[in-house]
């Protein structure tokens, strides 16, 4: 230490200092959900879309697209309802067809596709949020983002339920379960009025 | 619940769908992703990490062209490739600076990124590209710093005593965590000087301090640092 003090006065470092500085670490990979969060911040700042067309678009034309998925989404869902019973009976008898391994990859591509189709639900009422405008689309819109919500509310239930039923000793699961639960039961107050749920 | 089924009391809260809905399907779902249901609003999901195509992205174009991509062309692969091949180098910088706090970092480097994205397209390259990236984050530090009420310049450095617990002479710590005890203004400038190679002047541009400020500074530092290290300095590996 006496040694050290005296290269302090001096105020440099000795070459075991300077090898010891020289030898830290460099680079370190962050995790990669850091990478997503800030992509996920560009393309929300409209960094990572084409500037120049963003730049080009006028405004009304923002209210438009907005206006348009909207009306998109809301005829998709209108055509699912008309051939819903008959894709879902065949998606079914499917199922019950296939083996574990299939039936694991289906899981995961269901899962995928629920979460998916959430996050495009989010992001539709995001843009409708942003470009604004109110009206009757907006209302429309704001119809169809409830129920593709309570849908999801609706699929997440079941699958706690089916989970719960596949792994009854696992207690996380039970719990969640009963969050679901109770929610739902909240959420259909003291009035026995049918509510509009859907499936997919 | 073991004996779950249609008489079980969980079954009927849960009211059969009546109608069908088609939800907004993107692209991509049928290949094998990884996804976390349950993850809190807001939070990132694993299946949209582009798994498929991490290490391959790299195609070998410069960072002045990919700079070109990104600004033209919003182009999203473009950015992952900047991203991912300089990240690494200014995380550790702002991890370091930042005393070990991985939050504090991670958000440092995405207003770091952000902040150089919108530049981009001033950006000259006339300086290497992470030496740029590196001078935004460290303002960041500098902001995030400002914002806690915490200087860049210590005051009283004669003063500075090692906390409590690595005064035991039977503790021994490395330089590493040497470091991230040290006061915000000493690491700051330590780090700058004798990590990064940063001349005095270049410090003192950076922090907006004088040349003096810093060479006291650093000065301080060192003997802080030493004191920390109860004589051995020996690189960490943390």
């Amino acid at each position: 230490m006496n040694t050290r003090e005296g290269t302090m006065t001096n105020d440099e470092l000795d070459p075991e200092e300077k090898a010891a500085f020289m030898e830290l670490e460099r680079e370190r990979t962050p995790s990669e959900l850091l990478e997503e969060r800030v992509v996920r911040a560009l393309r929300a700042e409209g960094i990572l879309e084409s500037p120049a067309a963003r730049r080009r678009r006028p405004g009304w034309m923002g209210a438009a697209a907005a206006a348009a998925a909207v009306a998109i989404f809301a005829g998709g869902a209108a055509f699912g309802h008309a051939l819903g019973s008959r894709t879902t009976a065949e998606t079914l008898l499917a199922v019950r067809e296939q083996d574990a391994a299939q039936l694991a990859q289906g899981i995961q591509e269901a899962g995928s596709a629920y979460v998916s189709a959430l996050a495009a639900l989010s992001e539709l009422r995001v843009a409708s949020a942003g470009e604004g405008g109110g009206g009757a689309e907006e209302a429309a819109g704001g119809d169809v983002l409830a129920q593709g919500r309570e849908a999801a509310m609706g699929s997440l239930y079941a699958a706690a339920f089916e989970l719960a039923r596949l792994s009854p000793g696992d207690a996380d699961v039970l719990r969640i379960l009963e969050i679901l639960a109770q929610r739902r039961g909240e959420a259909r107050g003291n009035d026995d009025v049918v509510r509009n749920v859907v499936w997919f | 619940m073991g004996s779950a089924g249609a008489g079980d009391p969980a079954r009927a809260h849960w009211q059969a769908p009546r109608t069908l809905i088609p939800l907004p399907n993107p692209a991509g779902i049928h290949r094998p992703v990884q996804y976390n249901l349950l993850l809190p609003a807001g939070h990132i999901r694993t299946r949209d990490l582009p798994t498929q195509h991490i290490e391959a992205m790299d195609d070998g174009r410069s960072d002045r062209e990919l700079a070109e991509a990104i600004v033209e062309d919003g182009d999203e692969a473009a950015f992952r490739v900047l991203y991912r091949r300089h990240t690494p180098r200014v995380y550790r910088f702002a991890l370091r600076l930042v005393g070990g706090d991985v939050t504090e970092a991670e958000d440092v480097i995405q207003e770091a990124w952000l902040r150089a994205a919108r530049s981009l397209a001033r950006f000259r390259f006339d300086a290497a590209f992470h030496s740029w990236l590196c001078g935004i984050a460290l303002n960041c530090v500098r902001e995030q710093a400002r914002r806690r009420g915490r200087s860049l310049v210590e005051v009283g450095g004669d003063g500075w005593e090692p906390p409590p617990s690595v005064r035991d002479p039977g503790t021994i710590i490395d330089l590493e965590r040497a470091l991230e005890l040290l006061p915000l203004g000493f690491r700051t400038v330590l780090v700058l000087h004798d990590v990064e190679g940063f001349t005095h002047q270049e410090i003192g541009d950076r922090l907006g301090i004088s040349d003096g400020t810093s060479k006291s500074q650093l000065h301080h530092a060192r003997r802080a640092m030493r004191q920390l290290l109860g004589g051995d300095m020996e690189a960490g590996t943390a």
